[in-house]
Formats: C-alpha cells, sequence, structure tokens
C-alpha cells in the first residue's frame, strides 16, 4: 500500500516537473508537409489553384477577423469554389502557425496545424481540438457557427486557429460569389 | 509564592514578542518595495497579451548595451536598381522596411514586372513596390528546391537557378519550367556590400525589436535583470517574505493567547 502511494506521488512529481510545453517537433519542424496535406485532402487529383487578393474591404475584413492587418496581401487555395483547401501562416504568440484548411460547400471540412512553432499551446495540433471545426459554418456577423471548446493555457494559439478558420470561410465564400 | 517566576516569564515573552514585532517591521519596510515590483509586474505578465507586451518593444540602445545585447550585422544583401534586400537575423528588410521573419538565407533578388521577387533556398518572397509582403511561395506551390540565385531573362521573366538546373518561373500561374539556358551565361544577381546609411537604418530597427516589454517585465519580476546578483536578491526576499508570513503568524497567535490569558 505504502510503496503503491510512493510510486503515485512520484509519478505526480514527475508529470508536474515535465515541461508543459514538451513536444516531439523541432521548431520549426512539419508535423504534416504542405504537399502532402493536399495530397491527403485531393487524392491523386491535380487541384487547379487559385489566388484571392486582399485588397479594399476584403483587407479591411480579414483585419477585423484576425485582429491585426494580414502580413500578406494575397492568398492562394486548392480546389473550386464547391470545395477549396486552404493553407495560412498565422502568429500565435510570437511565432507563425501554418494551419490548414479544408471547406466544401461553406462548411469546414477539415482543420489541420501543419506546423507549430510556438513552444507553449501545441496542443491544438491533436484532433481532438481540431475535429470541432468540423462542418462548421460562418455566421452572418463572421464568427463560427459553433464555439470551440479551448484550451487552457493555449489561448492565443486556439484565438489563431479559430480566425483562420473564419479567414478561410470568409474567403471561400468570395469564390461563390 | 509562584507569581514572581511568572511574572519573569511574562516579561521575558513580552520582550520576545517586542524583539518579533521590530523584525517583523524592519522585514516588512525591506521588502516592500519589491512586494510592488512582483505585484505590478506579476499583474502586467498576467494580461501580457492584452497589454500588447510581447509586440511592444524597449527602443533605448541603453537597454540593449544593459542586456549586452550587440545588434548583428547584416548577414547578406542584393541590389537591384534603386531597391535593396538585406537578411539580418531571420528578419528581410526590403528598402530598410521589415517585410517578413523566419527566414534563414537569402539566395538573390531581382525585380520582376511589378514586383521584387527574394529567394531562400526553399522558398521564394514576393514584394511589392510599396515593401508589402505579398506572398510567400514554398514547395506547395511547385517552386523548384534547393534555390542558389535568382535572374531575369532578356524578356522580363524570372529565372531560378538551382541544384537541378535553371527554370523560368511564372508567379502567377505558378509554373516553373526548365529553360534551356545555360546557367553560365545568365547574369545572376550577387550579394553586394549595401550602402552604409541603410545598414545603419537596417541595424537600428532591427535592434529596436530585440527586446520585448514582455521580457523586461518578467526580468524584473524574477530579479534576472540585475544579472546573477538579482536572482540573489529576489531569493533573498523570497526567504523574508515567508520570514514575515511565518513572524506574522507567530505575533497574532501569542497576542490571542495573551488577551485569552487576561
Amino acid at each position: 500500500m505504502i510503496d503503491k502511494r510512493i510510486r503515485y506521488a512520484v509519478m505526480l512529481l514527475a508529470t508536474l516537473l515535465l515541461p508543459p510545453g514538451t513536444s516531439s517537433l523541432a521548431k520549426g519542424e512539419y508535423s504534416t508537409e504542405p504537399v502532402l496535406f493536399l495530397q491527403q485532402v485531393f487524392g491523386n487529383e491535380n487541384p487547379q489553384s487559385g489566388m484571392v487578393w486582399l485588397t479594399g474591404e476584403k483587407k479591411q475584413t480579414a483585419a477585423a477577423i484576425l485582429g491585426h492587418q494580414p502580413g500578406f496581401l494575397r492568398l492562394r487555395y486548392w480546389g473550386d469554389s464547391s470545395r477549396s483547401a486552404w493553407i495560412v501562416d498565422e502568429i500565435g504568440k510570437t511565432e507563425p502557425i501554418t494551419i490548414g484548411v479544408v471547406v466544401k460547400d461553406n462548411r469546414i471540412e477539415e482543420v489541420k496545424v501543419l506546423a507549430f512553432r510556438e513552444s507553449r499551446g501545441w496542443e491544438i495540433r491533436h484532433e481532438f481540438f481540431t475535429r470541432q471545426f468540423n462542418g462548421i459554418s460562418l455566421t452572418a456577423d463572421r464568427n463560427l457557427s459553433q464555439s470551440i471548446d479551448g484550451i487552457s493555457g493555449a489561448t492565443l494559439s486556439v484565438r489563431a486557429i479559430n480566425n483562420v478558420s473564419r479567414l478561410v470561410l470568409y474567403l471561400s465564400q468570395s469564390l461563390v460569389i | 509564592m509562584n507569581n514572581p517566576p511568572r511574572e519573569e516569564q511574562a516579561g521575558k515573552s513580552r520582550v520576545g514578542l517586542r524583539r518579533l514585532l521590530a523584525l517583523h517591521r524592519t522585514l516588512g519596510l525591506a521588502s516592500a518595495l519589491f512586494v510592488m515590483v512582483l505585484a505590478v509586474t506579476g499583474l502586467a505578465l498576467q494580461h501580457s497579451a492584452r497589454m500588447n507586451l510581447d509586440s511592444s518593444f524597449l527602443r533605448w540602445e541603453l537597454w540593449l548595451s544593459w542586456y549586452r545585447i550587440e545588434v548583428p550585422d547584416i548577414t547578406v544583401g542584393y541590389v537591384d536598381g534603386n531597391s535593396s534586400i538585406a537578411l539580418i537575423g531571420n528578419s528581410v528588410y526590403f528598402n530598410a522596411t521589415p517585410v517578413a521573419s523566419d527566414v534563414s538565407d537569402l539566395q538573390g533578388f531581382v525585380g520582376v514586372g511589378q514586383m521584387f521577387v527574394a529567394a531562400s533556398a526553399d522558398s521564394l518572397l514576393l514584394i511589392n513596390e510599396n515593401a508589402q509582403l505579398v506572398e510567400v511561395l514554398s514547395a506547395v506551390h511547385g517552386i523548384p528546391d534547393s534555390i542558389r540565385a535568382l535572374a531575369r531573362d532578356p524578356q522580363g521573366s524570372l529565372l531560378i537557378n538551382t541544384t537541378a538546373g535553371v527554370f523560368k518561373a511564372d508567379l502567377e500561374r505558378l509554373t516553373f519550367e526548365p529553360s534551356d539556358m545555360i546557367s553560365t551565361t545568365v547574369d545572376w544577381s550577387s550579394p553586394v556590400q549595401l550602402d552604409s546609411s541603410l545598414i545603419s537604418r537596417v541595424r537600428s530597427d532591427y535592434g529596436d525589436t530585440l527586446i520585448s516589454w514582455e521580457r523586461f517585465m518578467l526580468d524584473l519580476h524574477s530579479g534576472r535583470i540585475l544579472g546573477d546578483w538579482g536572482v540573489i536578491l529576489m531569493d533573498t526576499m523570497a526567504v523574508f517574505f515567508l520570514l514575515m508570513a511565518g513572524s506574522g503568524v507567530w505575533i497574532w497567535s501569542r497576542r490571542r493567547s495573551n488577551t485569552r490569558t487576561r
């Protein structure tokens, strides 16, 4: 009984002493290569690539969604207006997070974190978090149609992935028009 | 019969209590400033993102020298016409304006049409004349790997020299076709020594981004702003806080028992 207690205490101590941001990823390393991400989305098809310029109203709306001026003037996508894949870099706290988003009929089909470079908040890479976005659309006031459960200690990363999802949904709507 | 020793004991106890009170007061006064610093910096750090402390910087040279941080030299620079590009640290500056971060190397720089293209070994940075980053192209966009240099062909198209050969690029349609041009006959962009006033502006701007307010607050909070001595000072203060907490509880309990005895 005492041995068991000691074992639990040691396990608890070891858990507490482990750095919270421990990750198998090296800095800047892709967990999923963007090329592989597109292959997973489109299979053997060779999707058309298009681009959306962020100018005028689009630029203002993008800035409102991201909470800052976008760091780019145009964004590429693959596919068409009915199903498209987007790859966007967005700063979490200080480093860019590379996020892949697939939109089908104005709803998110999949969100994937392709590269995470921050020291904290890496939990957003996991499927238990990203699958919350599946099926979500954009409301009239450009918010996500469902609330996303955050992760303690990963507020900024969660905010980044939420904002990128909103931006991609907004831009994919412009393809329809 | 027992009264005198009891009074003597009570007197000794009062003296002890008074001494403890004096110690408690001294510790309190000595640590008051530190408590305030810890509280203010702690609050600031707790709300650092909301207060933009991580994206605001200390822009005084004095702080760089205090931290003993030396602004690095420009790693490499290129010029095309009146425009230039420079890599310092991991930041890219176009005409002394920061346009991109997280870039490890620069292999070339040319103006193509209305835009300028800078290359790292595995990506192309498209920059407009207003020093705005238009787009970053990488392997996912089909650009050839292991870029060594950039150039413009006589028709004004972008040429990319890679370890696998020379490619002619159309950045709008994202096509990268092998070119029959022989790399030795092309005038590839090559690194140059940038103008000293430009270097100075770039280094000065980059130096202004090295110490964030968040780091400053964190170092103030931990005492590291004063180096190793600061850490020892903060450790001492932490011991003072513990002694104060202990002496405070002790004084309170003694006074409480004295009141009850009376």
